[in-house]
């Protein structure tokens, strides 16, 4: 088998070898023929020799053509005529042999350069003399941008022919042509325009940006293409929009702004990355992360840390089969392309320096009760004996409640400092760029730093070979502990007492010895748990580019490229005696270490050419790549000097077993991509990869991704055309098949796990078997079909693009729950199937485009999921909090996300209830809550309330829509653009109500408690207090909230100096900001934030357990470029 | 000529080194591949079985929370808001993580034992029938667990290797205790080849002959009594049984190698002091600070101090069971705590709580002090219990005590008196003159002095068909508890795990839960 394998690669590998070297030859035979030189010798002086008789117009051109070193153009012309021609000249002036056809047909003729251009005279009678016009003006100019910086490479032709030059590194040219011709020129991206040349001999040019930006470039993997040429669908957003975002996540720069893209900002804790999702999950069990193409390079594992957003120059998001499937086995989740900002050859040099400061606070405050609410509580939940600490509560109202919130929750600083230096001489451009922050994490005792720092130069080393470096280093330091979980500084905060007898006081920064009771209970003060847990973690990123481009001729290109990165992370904790479990082992210091260290190699062949109206672009290519990583970590617990902490975790007098880990994970790839296009219009692209993966079984390691898409430009048909409506028109389809190998190293392993026995007075090392093998284990599958299409109207003003995906994931790599008796609690192995569809809509409109600009765009998306099949059984249970597990189900038929419980009933109003309704495990009390009766053994309620047949799916955490919507304005030296991101129909579980809403006599929580039912105050929302020995933990509706919300995202007012002023102090351009993010959020969520989401799980998404919550911040900033 | 050299260079670094380039290599843990190799890996694989105890789901602080909370003495600690508090309170569902975890461990064991009997033997390692022995003693202990514990139950002797060895049915009882004396019976016929290895009196938490035949004589007792079957009917026992029960326990007195320490308490300040005392049978091994300790003290001591020999007291007893106890019985005061620790000092309060605290697995001076775990061994047989087994036995045969009975059980009585009283008559005299009645009265107490809070009364109050009048008889004094009033038959059995019932849909739950 092993054997087999091998010899397959090997003999794939020679294969594709063979098709590379043959690719090669066979281009550089086409290309051999077009290798003459300039031609500039006037019709007027050049000498030929011609004798033929009776030939036709055609003939005689094709044969002057061959004993000359000319060319005839005469497009537009009819030269199928009957009349026939006889040629004879010896030794006579070229122009004389034109100036016969001339007369013969009608016809004039005009030299440029190498090229004779046929012109009709309609009007001329038989006989008269034609005329034969030269080239005789010799035009040079600079073709300049909206900057006015020259364009390089810029198109300038005359119109009507193929006639014509590029520009040079700085935008200059020079054309000979004739006068009275009519120069188009032309660059990707921008209006074109035609200038009649007159009796001009200079002519500059600045060019106008194209509105319609459908000539803008999008990155695709191993390359770039025109938008109207896109077949696939693909999501880009600009670095305008990018660099808008006031936050240090990169993510955080997709929210709103691309349909299918779901971004989730689930946590306010500094340093934190939100979650994307694309288009929905596609698995149950691997990552749902898309994979990120950094300036070319699939990222190697490790973190985004070193992609500052305000060095990308644009991200271009691949949805579906067709764009991703060049990545093959890692793009079932969507490939995020970033290009990070470069320079250009012969650019200037250009500086510009961003700095912002920005205040955040906590996004939203709970309201909780206070001292006289605590002491109407003490009254009935404290044992008798403890009840008069608190007999009249009223007494209290003149009393200062603490509100922990307040004292926790702070306004936040930060600071973010970015320089950026881009620029190029002839042959090199390069681009660097440095960029620090501070941060302050809203909760006191969490900050957040970061260094990062780019680096880009390429440069020709000659005609043919350009090599490129891009280096990249970023190190970041967060500090504070997490606020997630049941036991944690998030539920602290909202359940500590509002009052201490006596103090200590939050500021205090000491436990205190509960005052209320006599056990001498130690309750934690929040503030001295989160200043006092040292929780330290150091990230450091190392990565490096380069590449070797080689370009024998015009259309082609090799390119050999390696890349090496570093990740380390270090995590070091101390939780001294005084603080939550500190307490009890006397101070615990933890540190682990882990790195992942990485390299790629990576070679590509590109050639691109035309025939007549054919243009063909292909690409092949091979890659290898190789991941180890190691980690290691070390504990102590029981310190006599604290002060040190995990600085000497030597102190520690019990000492844990050190732990360590290594693994290594390799894939080689094979791939290729052709794109045809036809006429402009019919586009094809079709692409397969082919992947080996070592994560996968010894059966299966090898796997082929194949995607094909067309595409039909029909705006650039004459009759779509003759309609005037459509400035574009484009319908879409691909289909194509994805993978994902992101399941872990050595799933397909049986291992051997250790635990570590103490007997016989002493610790003996054990093994047992920790999982079964599989050798079939293998990628999981996505089949994606993709129909889209793109409209412009009103000019390319108005712009639409819908898409309908299905994607069908196949394979699932399940670890499903197998029978416990088993001696296992899972088998890895790839059972479940589940399908994904959806609608995207993406409108964008230039509203007003005079003094006031103004474009919008809008995207929305209406993802959805179904589970098709999952292992034996037909559904597992999934997520827990607390003491509950089995919060969610994954069942056949059923979407991911579904949260599973009880549905909420209402309170037990009295006892005829408690006895004549169904009550929870068969029995109930008054004022307990109540629960549905949905089934029973029989299929039919039975009267109990138990787990089996009395739960159902009550809520789904991930959205039907989502979108946003970003509006930019611009008048005069004002822009103010505004991003609104929201989401639809996603349910919250408000996992925190059963601590919060529960009272205790000695702790806080929600103001709800206080809404309780009563006799009195016969509510069905909120149970009674007295209910000890009622189960309260049940997962129900009555935990399930509505999630939907739609969010100011940002928004931004700058104020741009006028360039008079600030170009007399050398400064290019100065532009002042002033932002807000998150300022306001329109949501019923009772929580603090609907966009919460304690596990980044597709599989249990919308559980809010005191997260460390949201914040919302203003922003101060200015833009400088000299 | 340079294009092709480009191209070279380009292109060769692929064919280095691509054999083997995508094999897995793992570093940093084995498998199937290189392990087990050689005796001593067979060892290590057989030690990781005794790992499950550390899980405390089948010894330890979380079985006993639930055996000492389902019996006639014990009541509940302070806290019901935690996991074991909520299953005390019998609002117990099979979608609990209690009986899961109890029968994950007990299968997680049972596979180990699987894959150490199936390997070894495969391998032929020199030495294996030990290992095999052993690994069969320690499976039956497993199935005597999930037997007594859940009724019917899948009888896996194969270790699972595959998806299609993944879902069995469920077997009887009766063919689960087939096995277990099978392996029993297999396991002591090796052990007694081996008299240095394992006929010893302890082998430092190692299965050990007498533990074995401990076993033995302990699954015929089960066999004789009554147990709830899966489908809800009471089974009467077959009383022959007590034949079996008398001569084995005969054989472990006549090894000769176990002897009553004569101070009660000094058995258990062993257990935690890690001394292995000639009274334990079988002992489970726990110990500080890392790695396998435990929380039975933290569960069940007077709450503590910094440096102080307390607990949490989550679990509790009653003052009637405290009050039966005669006030010189040494054994007292050791298992209940009422009062207060002063450092290890134990100081009695003068007012008895209506729920004192258990004592029994307190700290002592001499293996340092933790504030919060303990490595505190815990006892699974000691050699006072056989004793006591062999006076029932011996009235269960003879309907009525025969004189050995009586020694038997007065041998265990006079131990326990405190020095100063040993032949005074006035503390636990010595029994005397009773029927089989009274003698069986006498029995069912005294293994509730002697074997309190050790994980036994459950099970005994079961076999004894006593379960539910105990329980129903029951004083509770703590306002929404009402022990007595929840109690149902079907608790003598725990529930399938309702995950491991939803992945065998043809499995039928056990009765009424």
């Amino acid at each position: 088998m092993k054997n087999k394998t091998i010899q397959l690669v090997i003999h794939t590998m020679k294969l594709s070898v063979y098709v590379f070297l043959i690719q090669v030859l066979a281009l550089n035979l086409l290309i051999a023929n077009d290798t003459k030189g300039q031609k500039t010798i006037s019709v007027k002086q050049a000498v030929v020799s011609v004798n033929m008789k009776n030939a036709s117009l055609s003939g005689a051109f094709k044969h002057l053509e061959s004993i000359s070193d000319y060319h005839f153009n005469y497009k537009g012309v009819d030269i199928n005529k009957h009349k026939k021609l006889d040629l004879k000249f010896e030794n006579a002036l070229f122009s004389d042999v034109l100036l016969q056809i001339s007369r013969k047909y009608k016809l004039g003729f005009r030299q440029l350069n190498d090229v004779i251009q046929v012109v009709k005279f309609s009007d001329m009678e038989d006989g008269d003399i034609s005329e034969i016009s030269m080239a005789d003006v010799d035009i040079t100019g600079k073709i300049t941008d909206e900057n006015g910086e020259g364009l390089p490479g810029a198109s300038v032709v005359v119109k009507g022919t193929t006639v014509g030059t590029t520009t040079d590194l700085d935008g200059n040219y020079k054309v000979s042509v004739a006068e009275q011709s009519i120069l188009t020129i032309s660059f990707v991206g921008y209006k074109t325009q035609e200038i009649t040349i007159g009796n001009q001999s200079v002519i500059d040019v600045q060019m106008a940006v194209d509105a319609e930006q459908l000539e803008e470039v999008v990155v695709i993997g191993y390359g770039s293409v025109q938008k109207k040429d896109l077949t696939g669908s693909v999501a880009s957003v600009g670095s305008e929009s990018i660099e808008r975002i006031n936050t240090p996540s990169l993510n955080d720069a997709l929210q709103g702004m691309a349909a299918g893209v779901q971004v989730t900002s689930s946590t306010g804790r500094p340093g934190e990355a939100s979650s994307v999702l694309i288009r929905g999950g596609s698995s149950i069990s691997a990552s749902n992360e898309p994979l990120y193409v950094i300036d070319g390079f699939p990222q190697l594992g490790g973190s985004n840390l070193d992609l500052n957003p305000q060095n990308i120059a644009s991200i271009d998001i691949l949805k579906d089969a067709s764009a991703g499937a060049i990545y093959g086995a890692r793009a079932s989740n969507g490939v995020v392309i970033i290009t990070t900002k470069s320079g250009s050859r012969g650019g200037k040099l250009n500086i510009s320096y961003t700095g912002r400061r920005s205040f955040s606070s906590i996004i939203k405050e709970l309201e909780t009760i206070d001292i006289v609410d605590y002491a109407k509580i003490h009254q009935v939940r404290a044992p008798l004996d403890e009840q008069p600490l608190y007999a009249n509560p009223e007494q209290w109202a003149d009393s200062t409640s603490i509100d922990w919130q307040d004292e926790i929750y702070r306004t936040a600083a930060m600071q973010m400092h970015d320089l950026q230096i881009t620029g190029g001489s002839n042959n090199t451009k390069y681009s660097a760029s440095i960029g620090y922050l501070t941060q302050e994490g809203i909760a006191i005792g969490s900050d957040y730093s970061r260094l990062n720092s780019r680096l880009r130069i390429e440069t020709d080393l000659n005609n043919k070979l350009i090599a490129g470096v891009n280096i990249s280093y970023a190190t970041d330091e967060r500090n504070g502990p997490s606020l997630n979980g049941e036991e944690s500084a998030g539920v602290f905060i909202l359940k500590a007492r509002p009052y201490i007898p006596g103090g200590p006081f939050p500021g205090d920064l000491v436990d205190y010895v509960d005052p209320d009771v006599g056990t001498g209970q130690t309750a934690t003060n929040p503030s001295r748990w989160l200043t006092g847990n040292d929780a330290l973690r150091n990230q450091l990123t190392f990565r490096t580019i380069n590449y070797l481009d080689f370009k024998p001729f015009k259309g082609f290109s090799l390119r050999a490229s390696g890349s090496m990165s570093y990740n380390g992370t270090k995590n070091r904790s101390y939780l001294p005696s005084d603080v939550g479990i500190g307490r009890n082992y006397n101070g615990i210091a933890n540190i682990s270490h882990n790195q992942t260290t990485s390299w790629l190699y990576e070679n590509t062949a590109k050639y691109k050419f035309t025939v007549s109206n054919h243009e063909i672009e292909t690409l092949i290519g091979f890659s290898a790549q190789s991941t180890i990583g190691e980690s290691f970590g070390v504990k102590s617990q029981n310190f006599p000097i604290e002060n040190l902490g995990y600085d000497n975790i030597g102190l520690g007098v019990d000492v844990f077993n050190p732990s360590s880990n290594k693994y290594k994970s390799t894939m080689a790839s094979y791939f290729g991509r052709v794109n045809y296009t036809y006429r402009g219009r019919y586009l094809l692209t079709a692409s397969v990869r082919y992947d080996g993966s070592s994560n996968l079984g010894e059966a299966n390691k090898w796997g082929a991704f194949p995607s094909v898409a067309l595409a039909w430009r029909a705006s650039e048909e004459h009759f779509i055309q003759n309609l005037n409506v459509f400035s574009d028109l484009k319908f879409r389809i691909s289909y194509g098949i994805t993978g994902n190998n992101s399941i872990g190293n050595y799933r397909s392993l049986g291992t051997y796990s250790s635990a570590n026995v103490s007997i016989n007075s002493a610790q003996v090392l054990g093994l047992r078997p920790g999982s079964m093998s599989n050798v079939d284990l293998k990628w999981e599958q996505n089949r994606q079909l993709d129909l889209g299409f793109d409209i412009g109207v009103f000019g390319g003003r108005l712009n639409i693009t819908a898409d309908y995906y299905k994607k069908k994931s196949n394979d699932l790599l399940l670890n499903a729950p197998i029978p416990i008796n088993s001696g296992f609690t899972s088998f890895t192995s790839n059972i479940g199937d589940i399908e994904s569809s959806g609608y995207e809509l993406d409108i964008r409109g230039v509203v007003l485009n005079g003094k006031v600009k103004w474009t919008s765009q809008f995207n929305i998306s209406f993802p959805s999921t179904k589970v098709l099949r999952l292992s034996e059984t037909d559904y597992f249970f999934t997520g827990s909090w607390g003491h509950k597990s089995s919060v969610f189900i994954v069942k056949e038929g059923e979407a991911l996300g579904s949260i599973y419980g009880y549905v909420y009933d209402g309170v037990n109003q009295n006892e005829d209830e408690v006895t004549n309704l169904p009550q929870f495990g068969g029995a109930g009390a008054v004022g307990g809550p109540r629960y549905k009766d949905i089934s029973g053994p029989d299929g039919v309620p039975d009267g109990v309330i138990d787990s089996e047949y009395d739960r159902e799916i009550i809520g789904n955490g991930l959205p039907d829509a989502f979108g946003g919507l970003t509006n930019k304005l611009e008048y005069k030296n004002f822009d103010l653009s505004f991003v609104f991101s929201f989401r639809y129909g996603n349910e919250v579980l408000n996992a925190n109500k059963n601590f919060l809403w529960r009272p205790n006599y000695r702790s806080g929580g929600l103001k709800k408690i206080m809404d309780a039912w009563t006799p009195e105050n016969p509510t069905n929302e909120n149970w009674a207090w007295d209910q000890d020995g009622i189960e309260y933990n049940n997962v129900s509706s009555w935990l399930v909230e509505d999630g939907s919300f739609i969010r100011l995202r940002n928004i931004t007012l700058g104020y741009t100096l006028p360039s008079i002023l600030t170009k007399t102090i050398g400064i290019e351009r100065c532009r002042f900001f002033v932002s807000g993010d998150k300022l306001m959020t329109f949501t019923n969520y009772s929580g603090y934030d609907p966009e919460v989401s304690v596990s980044s799980s597709m599989l249990t998404p919308g559980v809010d357990l005191t997260n460390y919550p949201n914040q919302k911040s203003v922003t101060l900033g200015v833009n400088v470029t000299f | 000529m340079k294009l092709k050299k480009i191209i070279l260079i380009l292109i060769f670094p692929l064919f280095v080194s691509c054999e083997n380039y995508l094999e897995e290599e793992p570093y940093s843990f084995l498998s199937e591949a290189n392990f087990p190799e050689k005796a001593e890996d067979g060892r290590i694989a057989l030690n990781s079985a005794y790992s499950v105890f550390g899980g405390a789901n089948i010894v330890g602080y979380a079985y006993l929370c639930y055996s000492i909370a389902d019996t006639d003495f014990g009541s509940y600690g302070a806290s019901l808001s935690n996991s074991y508090g909520l299953y005390q309170n019998f609002t117990r569902t099979s979608a609990d993580g209690f009986p899961k975890s109890v029968w994950a461990d007990l299968y997680k064991g049972i596979n180990i034992c699987n894959f150490v009997i199936d390997v070894v033997a495969e391998k032929n390692f020199e030495g294996g029938d030990q290992l095999i022995a052993e690994a069969k003693g320690l499976r039956a202990y497993f199935y005597i667990q999930v037997s007594n514990q859940f009724g019917d139950a899948p009888l896996r002797t194969k270790t699972t290797n595959g998806v299609g060895s993944v879902n069995v049915s469920r077997a009887g009882v009766d063919d689960i205790r087939t096995l277990i004396l099978q392996d029993l019976n297999e396991a002591e016929a090796v052990m007694e080849n081996y008299p240095s290895v394992f006929a010893v009196q302890n082998r430092g938490g190692y299965v050990t002959l007498g533990a074995v035949k401990m076993m033995k004589a302990q699954m015929h007792m089960f066999m004789a009594g009554w147990r709830r079957s899966s489908t809800g009917e009471m089974v009467a026992g077959d009383p022959s049984h007590w034949t079996s029960v008398r001569d084995i326990c005969q054989e472990i007195i006549d090894m000769g190698i176990y002897e009553l320490d004569p101070d009660y308490t000094n058995v258990f300040k062993d257990y935690y002091l890690d001394n292995y005392n000639n009274e334990s049978i079988w002992e489970i091994d726990f110990s500080m600070p890392s790695n396998g300790a435990t929380l039975p003290n933290a569960m069940t001591a007077p709450p503590y101090g910094s440096g102080s020999a307390g607990g949490f007291g989550n679990m509790r007893t009653t003052k009637g069971f405290y009050d039966s106890f005669d006030p010189m019985d040494t054994r007292r005061d050791w298992s209940i705590g009422q009062g207060s620790f002063s450092g290890y000092t134990f100081v009695p309060s003068a007012a008895i709580y209506s729920r004192p605290y258990i004592n029994k697995y307190r700290k002592v001076p001499g293996n340092g002090d933790y504030s919060y775990r303990t490595p505190h061994n815990n006892p699974i047989y000691r050699y006072a219990e056989v004793h006591l087994m062999l006076a029932e036995a011996l009235n269960e045969i003879n309907n009525g005590p025969t004189a050995q009975a009586y020694t038997a059980i007065n041998t265990v009585r006079y131990r326990a008196r405190s020095s100063d009283h040993k032949d005074d008559g006035t503390v636990l005299p010595d029994l005397t003159g009773l029927d089989y009645s009274s003698f069986k009265e006498a029995i069912i107490d005294e293994r509730a002095f002697e074997l309190a809070f050790e994980g036994q009364r459950r099970m005994d109050l079961i076999r004894w068909g006593i379960y539910l009048d105990r329980l129903q008889a029951f004083e509770d004094d703590l306002t929404g508890m009402n022990k007595a009033a929840k109690v149902q038959g079907y608790h003598m059995l725990l529930p399938i795990p309702l995950d491991e019932f939803n992945l065998n849909p043809d499995w039928d739950q056990n009765d009424l839960w």
